[in-house]
């Protein structure tokens, strides 16, 4: 079994009046990768922050490789973490060369110093760049100097906040590929900050949504799709509509686009909000359908429609670019029976 | 959880403890002088109450005012027309006049009043105007002026320059022409810039005592100095008017801190695309004059004056070597008030920028005492402290009272590069395994460099230049350049004041072009004080 890179146990910090995390508590596993996602301003950059000693927590514990570095008792200083960070603008010296910024966190002399540039170099492609000042380097090559930087001593945590959020779109799909891999070359344990569901999703071994200060859900990229534990998570990662429903007992919920079979228990009776993703609803034009189209986006190799339900609520559903319907088209859904639907407690 | 004591120390710990030993040291050397002299002072009897309340003063204090409201207009006058015509026009060698009309700055106020005594004088260079009076508000509104408009001149530039071009582009759009235009939106935006400029030079106005002196025009600094040289109680009338003096000065450093706000609020260095020129035309070559009018009067001239006064001085035979004394005390104790005043201004700049309280706010104001108050006052409080103490008369306190008065020059130079740095570089170095003082030393300092450089050389420009500190505090028989013009200019030896600037001159210039090409790199132009 792999040891723990860092836990977090009932972290709390507040600036003012504002509860930046709450009771933040989760386990990183040594070796992963933990995605930090949530809309901006919900305190993941300051957990970020925590963890690596840059705030004082109002509460709360953080160990890193297993020893304490912030309790009741005592506060290591950031230099005496064992972490290494990457900054969004990227922070590197400015009056160093690339191989001096590499060299920085190192305390290994001589060769052995020199030995461990040359790797990281290697590691992210700019062998011949090692005397070049940071100003002659692009975006992207930045970046990847910021991450040989902050790998170079090893650290037992590398934290990185926001670091693709400075480039162009198209660079930025390519750059988090390789950053990807060459975190997973390296095996590093790395705690990942973003606002971005779909880089989450991608960066992510565990993914960690955030909202108001708490951290909701901590799970595998796969189960935060498909089974969000509250409806901020399932709107926040994907596209997510919620329509009525009631539960009958065998396994099913009635609701107006028929029975659905849905995931977990809950008593009979209940009154809950279903999920519907839009991927899961096909829409037939059908004179007498009772869902009306309102709306249409295009997206390129999708048309997105919105539909009236003869409750007023509304859905989603995707359809191939070829099938092009006319707004106020009636529609019936076809949906797969058999697919387990998300609920959650109604209001 | 409460704030354990390494948790606490970590708060602090951006700043490590021997900074906020300096720094807090410093401020507290610095700040007890002053406190001293208002103790001294109201501690005073009534027979020196009823000398300092008398009908002099109040005519002194019209004078006063008089200096400190004119010399802003005036300034206004040259420096709007300059300021437009080198960023908004095609006029002719733009580039070439934006640095020549800034230069007077390097001028101290006597030096330009010995020009125009040595020339106007009925024994002057041009003696046969001698209908022309020199003496008296019109030469002392002239000296201060010369001098001090450059300080409208760098912040309506700054401006100009920096304002966002769109604006006067959407002006343009919904049909107000340049005119209408520069009226309804230009103008408005310089306003910031043109209220901080006018209170830099109404601030220089009422500490200035080279110029007024030499002119015989008694404003407070003046009978302030006369006080004091009395017997028999002088000094301490010289304390209760200094109390009258730092009370209008620290209501004028009030507003100018509050127009500064907003400037900064207005400014926006966004600016989009360069502007349109607007085109002269006919009016181009009387622009040209303009501009060749103003460099002559203020720069040019000068210099005539003085080459003249030197050429004359060594034709009739004297000695270029007779100032080779006071030449090497100016640069001795400019470059020890330099290296002094950057070394107590690092950890104050540190402080007051990489941590955030009520105490480091503190500490950043009280440095501002040097900025508001006159040589002569915190010299005289300096007189009050150490008189009768070994220390009296001798280059240490001359120094400290240099380094009080142009402390916050070099506070602002470094603070400005050290806001400049972004605070994830140090939290990166500490990440890396440093500490807070390793990263002070390996990453904030060299990024600051041109910072401190910068501060030092325009605090080595200025205490060269100094003059009232140096009479009330140097050594007995302690001349410098300054100290030798002044006298040399008052007994009307225009020679030998020429053979003892021409060394000033010549050594102000050198860091003044390295003063220009720091803010060159930068853009924009350093916040300059009144101390120059």
């Amino acid at each position: 079994m792999k040891g723990s890179a860092v836990r977090c146990n009932d972290l709390t910090k507040t600036f003012g009046d504002t509860e930046a995390v709450k009771n933040a508590t989760f386990e990183l596993s040594s070796g992963n990768i933990l995605a930090l996602v949530g809309p901006s301003g919900c305190g993941k950059t300051t957990l970020l922050r925590l963890i690596a000693g840059f705030e004082i927590p109002d509460r709360g514990e953080v160990y890193i490789g297993g020893e304490p570095v912030v309790n009741e008792r005592k506060f290591i200083p950031p230099e005496r973490r064992d972490v290494g960070i990457v900054f969004q603008n990227y922070a590197l010296f400015p009056h160093l060369t690339v191989s001096e910024n590499i060299a920085y966190g190192l305390t290994s002399d001589g060769t052995q110093r020199e030995k461990r540039v040359g790797e990281m170099l290697t590691l992210i492609g700019l062998e011949k760049c090692g005397s070049k000042m940071p100003h002659e380097l692009s975006g992207g090559e930045q970046q990847r100097v910021a991450l040989a930087r902050a790998l170079a001593p090893d650290p037992e945590i590398l934290l990185l906040d926001e670091p693709f959020s400075n480039l162009d779109a198209d660079l930025r799909t390519r750059i988090r590929s390789e950053v990807r891999e060459i975190l997973k070359r390296t095996e590093a344990s790395v705690i990942f900050v973003t606002h971005d569901q779909d880089e989450a999703l991608f960066m992510g071994d565990r993914v960690g949504v955030m909202n108001e200060g708490k951290l909701v859900q901590v799970d595998s990229p796969e189960d935060i799709f498909h089974y969000p534990n509250n409806p901020f998570v399932a709107e926040f990662i994907g596209t997510a509509d919620f329509i009525d429903g009631k539960i009958n007992g065998e396994e099913t919920v009635e609701t107006e686009m028929g029975n659905l079979r849905y995931h977990g228990t809950f008593p009979s009776g209940t009154s809950v909000d279903v999920m519907i993703r839009p991927d899961f609803i096909d829409i037939e034009p059908v004179n007498e359908g009772v869902g009306e189209i309102i709306d249409r986006i295009f997206r390129g190799m999708h048309y997105l429609y919105k539909i009236r339900l003869p409750s007023g609520l509304t859905v989603r559903a995707l359809k191939h670019h070829t099938e092009n319907y006319e707004l106020g088209t009636n529609v019936t859904f076809d949906l797969d029976r058999e697919h387990e639907v998300i609920c959650f407690p109604g209001k | 959880m409460k704030l354990e004591k390494s948790a606490i120390r970590e708060k602090l710990g951006r700043v490590p403890l021997p900074v906020w030993i300096l720094g807090l040291a410093v401020v507290v050397a610095f700040t007890i002088p002053i406190v001293y002299l208002v103790v001294r002072a109201l501690e005073a009897g009534m027979e020196t109450w009823e000398l300092v309340f008398r009908m002099r003063t109040l005519e002194t204090m019209g004078r006063t005012l008089a200096l400190v409201v004119a010399a802003p207009l005036l300034s206004l006058a040259i420096a709007l027309p300059l300021a437009i015509l080198t960023t908004r026009t095609n006029l002719p060698f733009r580039k070439t006049w934006s640095v020549l009309t800034v230069l007077p700055l390097v001028l101290p106020s006597y030096l330009y009043a010995f020009v125009l005594i040595s020339s106007f004088r009925s024994d002057g260079l041009l003696g046969f105007l001698s209908s022309f009076d020199i003496y008296g508000f019109p030469g002392a509104l002239l000296c201060v002026t010369a001098v001090s408009y450059p300080y409208l001149l760098l912040p309506m530039r700054a401006s100009l320059k920096g304002m966002d071009f769109s604006l006067e582009e959407a002006s343009k759009s919904l049909g107000h022409g340049h005119l209408s235009t520069f009226r309804k939106v230009t103008l408005p935006l310089l306003r910031p810039a043109i209220a901080s400029g006018s209170l830099l030079i109404a601030l220089y106005a009422l500490r200035d005592f080279g110029a007024i002196s030499l002119m015989g025009y008694e404003t407070f600094t003046w009978i302030i100095y006369s006080n004091y040289q009395m017997p028999f109680g002088g000094r301490m009338v010289a304390a209760g008017l200094s109390l009258i003096l730092l009370l209008v000065a620290l209501s004028l450093l009030f507003m100018e801190t509050k127009t500064r706000s907003k400037a900064k609020y207005h400014s926006s260095s966004e600016g989009s695309s360069a502007p349109d020129l607007i085109e002269l035309g006919r009016w181009r070559w009387p622009a040209f004059l303009f501009c060749g009018l103003i460099v002559s009067a203020f720069l040019i001239f000068p210099m005539v004056v003085l080459g003249y006064w030197v050429v004359r001085g060594i034709s009739a035979g004297q000695s270029l070597q007779m100032y080779w004394g006071a030449a090497f005390n100016s640069l001795f104790a400019s470059g020890l008030t330099a290296l002094a005043v950057v070394l107590a201004a690092i950890p104050i700049a540190l402080l007051t920028t990489r941590f955030s309280g009520k105490l480091s706010k503190l500490i950043e104001k009280s440095t501002y005492i040097g900025f508001a108050l006159p040589g002569v006052v915190i010299a005289l409080a300096l007189v009050i402290v150490f008189v009768g103490t070994p220390l009296y008369q001798t280059i240490f306190v001359l120094i400290f009272g240099y380094m009080i008065l142009f402390l916050p020059l070099a506070i602002g130079s470094i603070r400005t590069s050290l806001l400049q740095i972004n605070p994830t570089v140090e939290e990166v170095s500490r990440s890396l395994g440093k500490s807070a003082g390793e990263t002070i030393g390996s990453i904030t300092l060299p990024l600051s460099k041109y910072g401190i450089l910068a501060g030092g050389t325009l605090v080595f420009l200025v205490t060269m230049k100094e003059l009232q500190a140096t009479l009330l505090l140097g050594p007995r028989n302690f001349e410098t350049l300054a100290t030798s013009i002044w006298h040399t200019t008052s007994e009307a030896f225009f020679a030998r004041a020429a053979i003892a600037a021409l060394p000033l001159v010549l050594l102000s210039s050198v860091p003044m072009m390295i003063l220009l090409i720091f803010w060159h790199r930068r853009g924009n132009h350093e916040r300059i004080s009144g101390s120059m």
